[in-house]
């Protein structure tokens, strides 16, 4: 999936859980946030061109977790960086999405400040990227 | 997760669809009806003794039971489920376009799901 497409489905989603009440709706908030933050990790990769936009025989393309499918290599700090609150995120699914528990109000704050993370250093990969060499 | 939990789940995402539009909130109308059906789903494999409380599958194409020997009362629920999951591989995670009558399909979907296993919005 092409870069700006990533981000408009980022903001698609994003836009979807502002809507919601992050404790009545757990389960969608929680699902919704890890979407935008995937998109957007999507986004600086294929900036990055650690994956392609298109998966093939010889490359990755889009993934649907930080741990699908796997890198295979090392990632590099910044990718690591966006993974890190990205997983925070990801791993909230058992209890709180298919699991039975709420969210609680410090833990939507702490699913917020992840995925604010997520956005801003998936950001700053893009944006230095498509930058004019100086 | 019990039945009876996985049921009162489904009714709250239900309740939390409601809340979005099926022409700005496309995508993730597809994509959460996919969470309500993981729950019908289970609550039906649960209640129908095919699987205990500590077993459950996230998708229908993670089911090891082989679809033909589920319940007749399973089997509809197995197979609306499978339509959701079809639905998310073809919009959520490929490039595909979803429009809002994709949206409004999916909500279709879910309630013919909600009603097989006698489950009403919150």
């Amino acid at each position: 999936m092409q870069i700006q497409e990533h981000l408009r489905r980022a903001a698609s989603f994003e836009s979807s859980a502002r809507k919601l009440d992050p404790v009545e709706d757990t389960e969608l908030y929680v699902v919704y946030l890890m979407r935008a933050g995937t998109s957007r990790v999507n986004a600086a990769l294929h900036a990055l061109g650690i994956t392609d936009v298109q998966a093939s025989a010889a490359r990755i393309g889009d993934l649907n977790h930080t741990y699908k499918p796997p890198l295979g290599a090392e990632p590099p700090a910044e990718v690591k960086a966006m993974f890190e609150p990205l997983s925070f995120i990801e791993n909230l699914r058992p209890q709180f999405v298919r699991g039975p528990s709420k969210l609680t109000a410090e833990l939507v704050q702490s699913c917020r400040r992840a995925h604010e993370q997520v956005v801003a250093r998936s950001a700053a990969i893009i944006d230095r990227l498509k930058a004019p060499a100086t | 997760m019990n039945t009876e939990q996985h049921l009162d789940k489904a009714r709250g995402i239900l309740a939390g669809l409601a809340k979005l539009d099926p022409v700005t909130d496309t995508l993730a109308i597809i994509d959460g009806t996919m969470i309500a059906g993981y729950h019908l789903g289970n609550g039906a494999l649960h209640a129908h003794g095919v699987t205990g409380p500590s077993v459950h599958y996230n998708t229908p194409s993670k089911f090891e039971v082989p679809p033909a020997t589920l319940p007749a009362a399973v089997k509809p629920v197995y197979d609306v489920f499978a339509e959701l999951e079809a639905m998310r591989s073809q919009y959520v995670r490929s490039p595909n376009q979803p429009d809002a009558q994709s949206a409004v399909q999916a909500q279709k979907l879910l309630a013919r799901m909600a009603a097989l296993c006698g489950v009403v919005s919150k």
